[in-house]
């Protein structure tokens, strides 16, 4: 059940990007700061069947992508439940990586951008009183939370 | 408070004291190696150091002595010695120096032990697997950076003018050798600023998001020493006793941070060290009371705990509790201001003549890609950085 959660939670977490890339100035440089075709491989446990998913950022959008190794970036949490309290909001990233809780395979100066947009897509899936537990600070959001709910599930994606 | 979970290793073996350098052999020996590489730097070569520990060497005839490594290590250099190593069929290595030579040997055993030829392919955070192992002794002459006692290696990637970040337990030498004669040609400014380095790690390291009662312990003993031997340890060079506390002290707090991170005094000073090519240690003393004035609403009670250990107890117990957390900003501001007058270590970023006004920006935007920023126990934007720069420039 917490990887099937998690699974989703990832895919919610590589749509959310891409909508603040063109809709949250923040994430939009942030994305611009990395290197076209710039990969992210995000897994949640160290089992081969364990959930995960890969992106590729071109063109200022985040796109899905099938990655099985070779990503610019790698983050894998040490298992899934660690995995799980990220994704629902129970723990933050800091928190995670202050527990030891992941890897990360590259770059770890531009693995910073990564780990902010991921911090904004937090700030806009969870409630207030979650985003507030989980991270150091709240920022204003700049389009409604809904709104990228609902752009993230019915807007064109693009394939690659 | 006890975190709701932590890991903390420290496999290295310390050998501290009177004729450590002479149980090198042992060490080689127990670890079933003879032919070690000796890395150093020429200034060290030049003033005896490496002819000093060579000669406590007994029976050891290294495979290849090299004393070429810059003040800031690159990959260039390390793959350059990997090179040596092969060409010499050396089997271990000593590594005689600061921050930038330990580092150096740690990236040369990486890059042998994982066969890379590419390291940036392999930069990343407790990623590496582990190889086979090269017997590694440290021999520290600053007080210092405590990279004998981590499992982190700061090389700079000279293309991108960045410095690349590697974590990884495996990186943690066998052996750390505490000795006076290693240490004592350490000049009044760089035992000051190698000094306010180890301060800073054991403050980071207490305070820090990633802190545990374990790093905890190493930190505040380390605070205790720096307290009683660092002005000692400046004032006379020669007191054998202060020299030997401050590298125990800069091995507590390396082991300290190695466990529990440090955050945006070194996530803002890496920068200013990739950018303006900044002493670490100089900016670890100018940043460290600016950094803790803006974390102070977060860490107030935290500080007001270590006042206990850098300034005693009579101190401690005369301060208010409210009160003691900005004490311990002022007291580092003090002892700053100590080292100023003394061996004329810069309190602010334009009295260094390395850094530009016109450059904070850069350094700013730098600072908050640097890892140590996730562990900061207060968010820090570039807004927040470009503040605290501009507070620390000081002109």
């Amino acid at each position: 059940m917490k990887g099937r959660i998690c699974q989703i939670v990832l895919w919610f977490l590589c749509r959310g990007m891409d909508v603040l890339a063109q809709g949250d100035d923040r994430v939009r440089d942030e994305i611009h700061r990395l290197p076209e075709g710039y990969t992210i491989r995000l897994k949640a446990g160290m089992g081969k069947k364990d959930p995960q998913i890969g992106m590729i950022l071109m063109d200022g959008r985040v796109q899905q992508v099938n990655l099985d190794d070779g990503a610019d970036l790698t983050i894998v949490f040490k298992n899934v439940h660690i995995a799980f309290k990220v994704f629902t909001g129970q723990i933050g990233i800091s928190e995670a990586y202050a527990r030891r809780g992941f890897y990360m395979k590259g770059n770890i100066n531009k693995a910073m951008g990564v780990v902010r947009c991921m911090e904004y897509v937090e700030l806009y899936l969870f409630p207030k009183f979650m985003s507030g537990r989980i991270l150091k600070r709240v920022e204003k959001k700049q389009m409604p939370a809904l709104m990228v709910y609902k752009k993230a599930v019915f807007d064109r994606r693009v394939e690659v | 408070m006890i975190p709701a979970y932590y890991e903390f290793q420290n496999t290295v073996k310390i050998c501290s004291g009177e004729r450590a350098l002479e149980n090198i052999t042992y060490e080689l020996r127990e670890r079933n190696v003879s032919r070690p590489m000796v890395l150093s730097d020429s200034v060290l070569e030049e003033i005896g150091t490496v002819k000093t520990v060579l000669q406590a060497m007994k029976e050891i005839e290294p495979g290849c002595v090299f004393c070429d490594i810059p003040s800031d290590s690159s990959f260039k250099v390390v793959m350059k010695i990997k090179a040596l190593y092969m060409q010499y069929h050396c089997d271990s290595i000593v590594a005689i120096g600061g921050g930038s030579v330990i580092d150096t040997a740690k990236g040369v055993c990486m890059a042998i032990g994982t066969d890379a030829e590419d390291l940036p392919a392999i930069m990343g955070a407790d990623c590496l697997k582990e190889w086979k192992r090269i017997p590694y002794i440290a021999v520290p002459t600053t007080s210092g950076t405590g990279s004998e006692a981590t499992a982190v290696a700061v090389i700079s990637d000279t293309d991108h003018n960045v410095k690349a970040e590697f974590i990884s337990r495996h990186l943690l030498p066998d052996v750390a050798m505490l000795d006076v004669r290693a240490l004592q040609s350490m000049p009044m400014r760089i035992t000051a600023s190698t000094g306010m380095d180890a301060l800073c790690h054991a403050i980071e390291a207490y305070t820090c998001l990633q802190k545990n009662p374990m790093s905890d312990a190493y930190a505040v003993s380390a605070i205790k020493l720096i307290g009683n031997y660092l002005k000692r340890a400046v004032k006379d060079g020669n007191n054998q006793e202060a020299r030997l506390a401050m590298a125990n002290a800069s091995l507590m707090a390396g082991t300290a941070f190695s466990n529990s991170m440090v955050g945006g005094v070194h996530a803002i000073g890496h920068a200013l060290g990739g950018i303006c090519h900044l002493a670490h240690g100089d900016a670890m003393n100018i940043l460290l009371p600016y950094v803790m004035a803006y974390n102070l609403d977060v860490c107030e009670e935290t500080y007001g705990e270590l006042l206990l250990y850098l300034r005693g107890a009579d101190i401690y117990a005369s301060i208010p509790k409210k009160e003691r957390g900005k004490e311990l900003i002022r007291s580092v501001r003090s002892m700053s201001a100590w080292l100023n007058k003394i061996s004329h270590l810069p309190m602010t970023l334009a009295e260094t003549g390395k850094v530009e006004r016109e450059q904070l920006q850069a350094v700013a935007e730098a600072a908050v890609n640097d890892g140590a920023i996730i562990v900061n126990p207060k968010a820090m934007s570039v807004e927040d950085v470009r503040h605290i720069l501009e507070r620390a420039y000081g002109a």
